[in-house]
């Protein structure tokens, strides 16, 4: 691990990246499409004349063709904030997968901030810390990165409390990313469904150590739960590894057919991956 | 590699006790993992307790018996044997009589040379003979030490213990170097073994009276060290006589020749023909005590007979003053019998008294070593003293019941008498008459080996006496070279044969070593500190692999924790 979030290579890498996603519900004017048409500059469609609309609207040139008035749509560009949820409870300190998640949320948060968005960074453990709303500017950029590098793991995850709590709070409809193992038996899919219902675009990523998809052959050992502190005692052989792989594999499984229901983009990344390729592979999955 | 304290390697069974609370510790350790609900269903696999027992082995365990082997490695205090280039030099040149063989001395200082030229010095050098000597002083000068070692000559002697060649040297030589043919056993220095050299020798010569008392036998044992059959001829001279031999012997192999001497003298050669490349051995040299002439001291009356007859016996001379050889007493009456052997002729003794003469019968002999080649039956008398004999005579020889010659041992000698009448017999004028005299002297007088000399060893030389190949040495004589030596007195002669010693003569199982050698030394160096070393280095790696593999992991967790302790939560941007 090294001490700079992300290296000047990797800033410089991640700096010609937009956040453009459709479909997002902001309100204020930015440079997100929306998913109505507006005001913009850019042509969109021609639809046919109503009463009401705007004459300098027509299509004059249309008309004198087809002799029909059919009036111009423009897209609407709005403005969408970037709430990063981080889980930061103590699974995510195995294996080195916080280091992956925070190297993660700086990317996004530094792609936020070079497109002029607003962003907001949210750990969250057994509930969400104070909900701060989102801002832009370097300052903002500043003290996200060394909230991040100062980020310890810690307690347990309660996911869909910490998200549903948060969603009460009725935030501005931006662009969701979550991050965490989904290691949680308490679930996931009410929180998944209360940021969806908050007209959020929601990405769910989801960082595992190799530890985690393979774990090592220990023999005689005794499996502690770094959150829960519960034990269970086991011959831990081939045998019982490729059993938890394959308990893994459902759980894996259950995760990605919830988010396809959601219709939330789900992202699987590995702890040696980079945070760069994680970003744009993210970007590019989410579009 | 040797070892200074062997027993330390009982050390090793400390590593039994390490196994022993290795496998006795709770072996179950814990494993932190994310998600235990993953786990929950899993069942635990089925080992067999051989597997739960070899899982138990890991990189640790075998650290830590590795620390415990390297250690009791260490103090069976390692040695390890490294050459280096040599500095100061002592030299032990063996200057035995086998070192005089065709081309080895030669050898020998060329091996010398090439070790003075190829080391930093100083030098010294000794030659290990009898007695050692000092030829090179301790110097520091290469050229001076070379001109020194060309005074190096072998001896025809044997060679002490290597122990007083090397009180000869001075201190302060860390190499010593000995250049020999014949390594010593266990010799506690360095040792240079020159070549071997064929050699054919007579290992063994003596001789000595036949088991009948009468006649003698030579025995001669002759080894061929050559690496072909060798036909090889002896030759035996007596001084009356030469006796040859011939035979082939093996390589290895030995074999004795046995020569049945009749008429000898006192002194004996054995020549080895052909000769080899160790000429020294090929001749051996044996002597046997007594004069060349008897001494006898005459008691009673003359008989010129009687003494024309041991004349013709054998070479006799006449004293009348100590010392003598033999007593011959001629119709006397003795009182007492003399010390040491005597001839009874009609004389009567203590031991055998005669009484007056009686006619005597014919004569007829028993077979007897005094009657050996006597015809008995030619023999005549006319009168025969009856004896009183001692209880152990002989009778050799009778008349009619009365007995003519009886031989005895006596207290202080042997003793022969004869009964005869010499006078009113035919004996002074038959053949057999001396021959029968010749016979009662050599029983009397039997030849008795004298001990063989080595060149080297030191002979005393009896008062009066002086040996006649040297001039002018009394009181203890050294001889230098093989051979046979006249001691002479004033009314004496007698013979020393020296010898090379027999030792020098046996093979030696000596091979040959490279010169490239000679300018390097052996030293044997310390090896512990090294080991200690790996020890420590190895507890170093296994302590660090136990404290990354059981707490590393929660210590970078704890890390993290404390590096924001007293920081608010960071959910603000």
């Amino acid at each position: 691990m090294t001490d700079a979030l992300l290296s000047p290579d990797e800033l410089r890498a991640l700096a010609r990246t937009r956040l453009s996603l459709r479909r997002t519900g902001g309100g204020l004017p930015g440079g997100h499409l929306a998913r109505r048409t507006g005001t913009s500059l850019e042509f969109a469609d021609h639809r046919p004349y109503q009463s009401g609309d705007d004459f300098r609207l027509i299509d004059w040139a249309v008309y004198a063709r087809h002799r029909r008035l059919v009036t111009k749509t423009f897209s609407r560009e709005v403005e969408a904030p970037l709430y990063v949820f981080l889980d930061a409870s103590r699974s995510m300190g195995q294996g080195d997968k916080l280091w992956l998640a925070v190297r993660l949320a700086g990317a996004l948060t530094f792609v936020a901030y070079r497109g002029q968005d607003r962003f907001a960074l949210h750990p969250f453990r057994g509930r969400l810390d104070r909900a701060s709303p989102p801002r832009r500017g370097r300052g903002a950029l500043s003290r996200a990165f060394r909230s991040l590098q100062e980020l310890p793991a810690e307690g347990e995850t309660d996911l869909s409390g910490s998200l549903r709590a948060w969603a009460e709070t009725r935030p501005e409809p931006g662009l969701c990313v979550l991050i965490s193992d989904f290691l949680c038996p308490s679930g996931y899919r009410e929180g998944l469904l209360s940021l969806r219902h908050g007209r959020h675009a929601v990405a769910a990523v989801q960082v595992l150590a190799p530890t985690d998809l393979d774990p090592p052959r220990l023999g005689e050992v005794r499996l502690l739960d770094v959150e829960t502190r519960r034990g269970r005692s086991l011959v831990l052989g081939t045998g019982a590894a490729r059993a938890y792989r394959d308990a893994l594999r459902a759980w894996n499984r259950q995760l990605a057919d919830t988010c396809r229901e959601l219709r939330i983009p789900y992202f699987l990344f590995r702890t040696g991956d980079s945070p760069v390729e994680a970003t744009l592979t993210l970007l590019a999955g989410w579009g | 590699m040797s070892f200074l304290l062997p027993w330390a390697w009982a050390w090793l069974a400390s590593g039994l006790a390490v196994l022993a609370l290795y496998l006795l510790r709770r072996r179950e350790r814990e494993h932190p993992v994310s998600a235990l609900f993953l786990w929950e269903r899993i069942p635990p696999d089925r080992t067999s307790r051989l597997e739960r027992v070899l899982a138990r082995f890991d990189l640790l365990l075998l650290l830590q018996l590795l620390a415990v082997a390297l250690f009791a490695f260490g103090l069976a205090h390692p040695t390890v044997r490294a050459t280096r280039p040599a500095g100061a030099t002592a030299i032990i040149l063996d200057g035995s009589a086998s070192m005089a063989a065709a081309g080895r001395t030669e050898e020998a200082l060329a091996a010398a040379r090439r070790l003075i030229a190829d080391s930093s010095g100083p030098w010294a050098a000794v030659v290990w003979a009898d007695p050692p000597r000092l030829l090179v002083p301790p110097t520091g000068n290469r050229d001076e030490a070379l001109a020194a070692l060309g005074a190096y000559r072998p001896t025809l002697g044997g060679r002490p213990p290597l122990g007083q060649a090397l009180a000869l040297l001075p201190g302060g030589f860390a190499r010593t170097v000995v250049l020999t043919d014949d390594p010593p056993p266990d010799p506690g220095v360095e040792v240079v073994a020159l070549s071997p050299v064929e050699n054919i020798a007579i290992v063994a010569f003596a001789v000595r009276p036949t088991p009948d008392g009468v006649g003698y036998e030579a025995l001669v044992r002759v080894r061929n060290d050559a690496a072909r059959y060798r036909d090889v001829q002896v030759a035996l001279h007596t001084g009356i006589g030469t006796y040859l031999g011939s035979r082939l012997l093996s390589p290895g192999s030995e074999d004795a020749f046995v020569f049945q001497l009749g008429a000898v003298g006192t002194t004996f050669r054995a020549e080895l023909l052909p000769n080899d490349d160790f000429p020294w051995d090929n001749v051996r040299y044996f002597a046997v005590e007594g004069a060349a002439a008897v001494r006898v001291r005459w008691i009673g009356k003359e008989d010129r007979y009687l003494w024309a007859a041991l004349q013709a016996a054998m070479s006799v001379e006449r004293t009348a003053a100590l010392p003598w050889d033999l007593t011959v007493a001629v119709r006397a009456d003795l009182p007492t019998v003399p010390a040491g052997p005597v001839l009874l002729v009609g004389t009567s003794s203590p031991e055998a008294v005669l009484a007056d003469p009686v006619p005597a019968g014919p004569i007829r002999g028993e077979p007897s070593p005094l009657t050996r080649h006597v015809v008995p039956e030619g023999l005549r008398a006319d009168a025969v003293r009856p004896a009183t004999l001692p209880s152990d005579a002989v009778v050799d020889l009778w008349a009619g019941p009365q007995p003519a010659l009886v031989h005895w041992e006596g207290g202080d000698g042997r003793r022969v008498l004869v009964t005869l009448d010499l006078a009113r017999s035919n004996l002074p004028v038959a053949v057999d008459f001396p021959i029968l005299l010749r016979n009662a002297l050599a029983w009397l007088l039997p030849l008795r080996p004298r001990p063989t000399l080595t060149v080297g060893e030191a002979a005393p030389v009896p008062p009066g006496m002086e040996v006649s190949a040297v001039t002018a040495v009394e009181g203890v004589w050294i001889p230098d070279r093989p051979g046979l030596y006249e001691l002479r007195g004033e009314n004496r002669r007698e013979f020393l044969a020296v010898n090379v010693p027999y030792d020098e003569s046996l093979p030696v199982g000596a091979a040959s070593r490279s010169g490239a050698v000679l300018g390097r030394t052996r030293a044997d160096l310390a090896a512990w500190p090294w080991i200690a070393i790996g020890a420590f280095l190895v507890l170093l790696a296994e302590w660090g692999l136990a404290f990354k593999t059981v707490t590393g992991l929660r210590l970078r967790v704890s890390r993290r924790t404390s590096a924001t302790a007293d920081r608010p939560p960071s959910g603000e941007i």
